[in-house]
């Protein structure tokens, strides 16, 4: 294997207190691998010892297989590219004259920019598009700027590593993702890549390989699938959360609510519900709070009504963000409905994408669950499918489905086809003025 | 600004320099008119003897020594801007003036005359002092083997106010006409001959060479120390190097001319705000400026009360104050 970096059993501390405890660390060249770990758990300090600014107590550090105490500063800097986490400056050079800068250890102390530095510093800055704000003073350029202007810098020095430290903490998402393509186009020409980051999700979808770290030690190191795991980070970050992995085929981890429940009444009937852009609101955390189990779908990840589920803990079939249903997902969702004893179809609009959502309903209907459609507003008026929802509405309705028109009649027909309980269910609904 | 320009800006600042220093050669309380200068320096038959000796005894050295001392002031000025990264620092921050202060007021009750390299015990005596603060402040900052900058500022200042105590209390005790000191602080070029240019102009030329010769890495190390050392600079290195040869220049300057302020903090400054914070063209375009700077000061500072001096310093605050003022609302790139 063709090993680009290689960290063996380092520690470092400041006075007694270790920071880091034994670190081992192969990382093989063209890699692109994520440091990860809660804040304190010594990431930033490991790259720092990469980059030779701190000199570890213990261990070895080889870049190139070449302990990284033997290179000097500017071979070094020829070899490994550093993006810092903030990137301010007291004085106002242009973007050009910054990334000018990461020739450096290419130069003689007396040359000037040659024809070849020339070359390189315009066809980093079009890879990064800062090309054209050249002329502008780097305090001039918002953070997404001026963060891309310092990478260009790191490329300016043609380096087969580039460490980034949480490079876009500071960024709005439309950067991260920009600034993180750009990586993972660098990563594919052959540069090795290794990353400090923050967000767990950025580092699962770029990153082949995750080192997290915790209390100074590696607590786990492998691919995505492997680290980013509901235990791990149960362990290392004491936080519970959920884990789906359709999106990008990566795993995508979302925050569980602290909020308690009511317990989940088992007397209660079981249902599904189809929903969508905030359609479910209501209904879903009136449904939570009576303690019935219910389930939801299909809906887009990142959806506010599959947020509201999954943060719950409540059992979703789920289809990628923006996509039409698949005939997988529908069969999916055919088998949860099936495990329920009432479905309910929220007032959302139906458009190709989500028509089968309406379909599943209408079999569930015809092999005899009971089915209630809301209807604050005329199928005719949500429907974008050419008439087909309509039609759909009709034959639900001729197979027995009830309809709704406001929240309390619905709660009214789940009250008397649902608990014996009922009307304490009623009762605590309105005293709690829901 | 680009190349181009930048040959345009320091031709012209050497002409600007130029005429300053001709004009400065002709005014004063024995007025010499440009025809005078003219045969004095050719060398003519009729030419006044007195002239000739106001011209190459008196005025010449000190016109050359002011230059001198600013430039080594604002070339100091501009290494420690850069090294510290704060636009605020100054050169005396070193602990230079405070240990000059010392060395100067001990020569003064001591009143000794020794004679070393040309430099009598005044000049002598605050080289040292000036020197000596400058070992101390850098080995009390000093960490693991590194300089960390504030440490290092910090103990500039810690040091720089126990000295100026120690002077204080020596003046108050020792020094029968303790005026001589306090003006000797002022600043002031009035003591300046040939044997002065001769101990300084050695020290800028190493100190002005070895800026230059830093100055691609004193542009990294603004960017942060840590980016520096990630690309490929030497910084501790740097810092060390920096250090002594700011302290040599000041410590030069100071022995001649006692303690002159704000070249050293405002005309790094000014230049910056002129032509941006490279230091390739900073620093040389720094060393001329404030030298021009020092000597039309000097020669206001000479004529202006005539027959009494005004003290150098107050001149160089005065009117380079509103100078700085002034650019700093017009121009925003500091």
């Amino acid at each position: 294997m063709d090993r680009m970096l290689l960290c063996k059993d380092i520690s470092f501390g400041y006075g007694s207190e270790l920071l880091l405890k034994g670190i081992n660390l192969t990382i093989p060249r063209g890699d692109f691998v994520g440091i990860i770990g809660p804040n304190g758990s010594g990431k930033s300090t490991l790259l720092k010892l990469i980059t030779g600014v701190l000199i570890p107590q213990n261990g070895e550090i080889c870049l190139n297989n070449q302990l990284i105490s033997k290179i000097s500063i500017k071979a070094m800097a020829r070899q490994m590219a550093v993006v810092p986490q903030s990137t301010e400056t007291i004085y106002n050079f242009s973007a050009y004259e910054v990334v000018a800068m990461g020739r450096y250890p290419h130069q003689g102390r007396w040359n000037k920019e040659g024809i070849t530095d020339r070359e390189i510093i315009q066809k980093v800055m079009e890879q990064t598009g800062t090309w054209q704000f050249r002329e502008r003073g780097i305090q001039e350029l918002s953070g997404g700027e001026r963060q891309r202007v310092v990478i260009a810098r790191a490329l300016a020095q043609e380096p087969e590593l580039i460490l980034l430290d949480e490079p876009t903490s500071n960024l709005d998402i439309n950067y991260q993702i920009e600034i993180f393509d750009l990586l993972q186009e660098l990563n594919s020409q052959g540069v090795t890549i290794v990353a400090v980051l923050h967000d767990l999700n950025l580092a699962s979808q770029y990153c082949e390989h995750l080192a997290m770290l915790h209390q100074g030690k590696i607590y786990q190191y492998g691919t995505p699938d492997e680290v980013i795991t509901v235990q791990n980070i149960q362990k290392v970050y004491n936080t519970a959360v959920v884990i789906s992995y359709k999106y990008s085929g990566r795993p995508y981890v979302s925050l569980l609510s602290q909020r308690r429940l009511p317990e989940l009444r088992g007397d209660l009937p079981k249902i599904h519900l189809i929903c969508g852009g905030g359609s479910g609101q209501e209904i879903i955390s009136w449904l939570l709070e009576e303690g019935y189990h219910i389930s939801g779908g299909v809906l887009n990840q990142g959806d506010s009504d599959w947020q509201v589920l999954v943060q719950n803990n409540r059992p979703v079939v789920e289809e990628r963000p923006f996509s039409a249903i698949s005939d997988a997902t529908y069969a999916e969702l055919l088998q949860m409905m099936d495990r329920s004893d009432q479905i309910i179809v929220a007032d959302l609009p139906f458009g190709q994408g989500n028509l089968p959502n309406l379909e599943a309903a209408l079999e569930m209907c015809l092999r005899g669950k009971t089915v209630y459609l809301i209807e604050k507003t005329r199928i005719e008026d949500r429907d974008f499918t050419h008439g087909r929802a309509v039609e759909i509405y009709r034959q639900l309705t001729a197979a027995g489905a009830e309809v709704a028109t406001n929240f309390d009649e619905l709660t009214n027909f789940l009250r008397d086809g649902g608990s014996k309980d009922n009307e304490t269910a009623f009762r605590k609904r309105f005293s709690s003025g829901i | 600004m680009n190349k181009g320009d930048f040959r345009i800006w320091l031709l012209v600042l050497i002409i600007t320099v130029l005429i300053i220093g001709i004009i400065a050669v002709t005014v004063g309380p024995a007025g010499i008119a440009l025809p005078d200068l003219w045969k004095v320096i050719t060398g003519a038959e009729d030419a006044n003897n007195l002239f000739a000796v106001i011209l190459f005894r008196i005025r010449l050295p000190r016109i050359i020594l002011s230059f001198l001392v600013g430039s080594a002031l604002a070339t100091g000025g501009v290494l420690m801007q850069g090294l510290i990264r704060n636009p605020m620092a100054d050169p005396y921050i070193v602990g230079t003036s405070a240990g000059a202060g010392l060395g100067a007021t001990i020569a003064m009750i001591l009143n000794l005359n020794l004679n070393f390299l040309g430099l009598s015990t005044v000049p002598l005596f605050a080289f040292i002092g000036a020197l000596v603060t400058v070992f101390m402040v850098y080995k009390v900052s000093q960490h693991n083997g590194r300089i960390p900058v504030v440490h290092f500022l910090l103990a500039g200042m810690a040091v720089g106010f126990l000295l100026s105590a120690l002077t204080s209390l020596l003046m108050v005790l020792g020094v029968k006409d303790y005026y001589k000191v306090v003006y000797w602080m002022m600043g002031s070029m009035a003591q300046g001959s040939w044997s002065e240019v001769k101990i300084i102009w050695p020290y800028l030329l190493i100190g002005l060479s070895t800026a230059i010769y830093l100055a691609k890495d004193l542009n990294l190390i603004l960017l942060g120390e840590e980016t520096a050392h990630n690309l490929g600079v030497n910084v501790e290195r740097t810092k060390r190097i920096s250090l002594i040869t700011t302290a040599l220049l000041t410590a030069s300057a100071v022995s001649v001319s006692g303690v002159i302020g704000f070249v050293g903090l405002i005309i790094p400054h000014i230049v910056r705000l002129l032509i941006g914070p490279d230091h390739r063209k900073l620093v040389i375009s720094a060393s001329i400026f404030g030298g021009g700077f020092l000597m039309l000061s000097d020669t206001i500072a000479r004529i202006a009360a005539a027959p009494l001096e005004i003290p150098v310093g107050v001149i160089t605050a005065l009117f380079g104050g509103p100078f700085f003022l002034y650019q700093l609302r017009t121009s925003r790139k500091i």
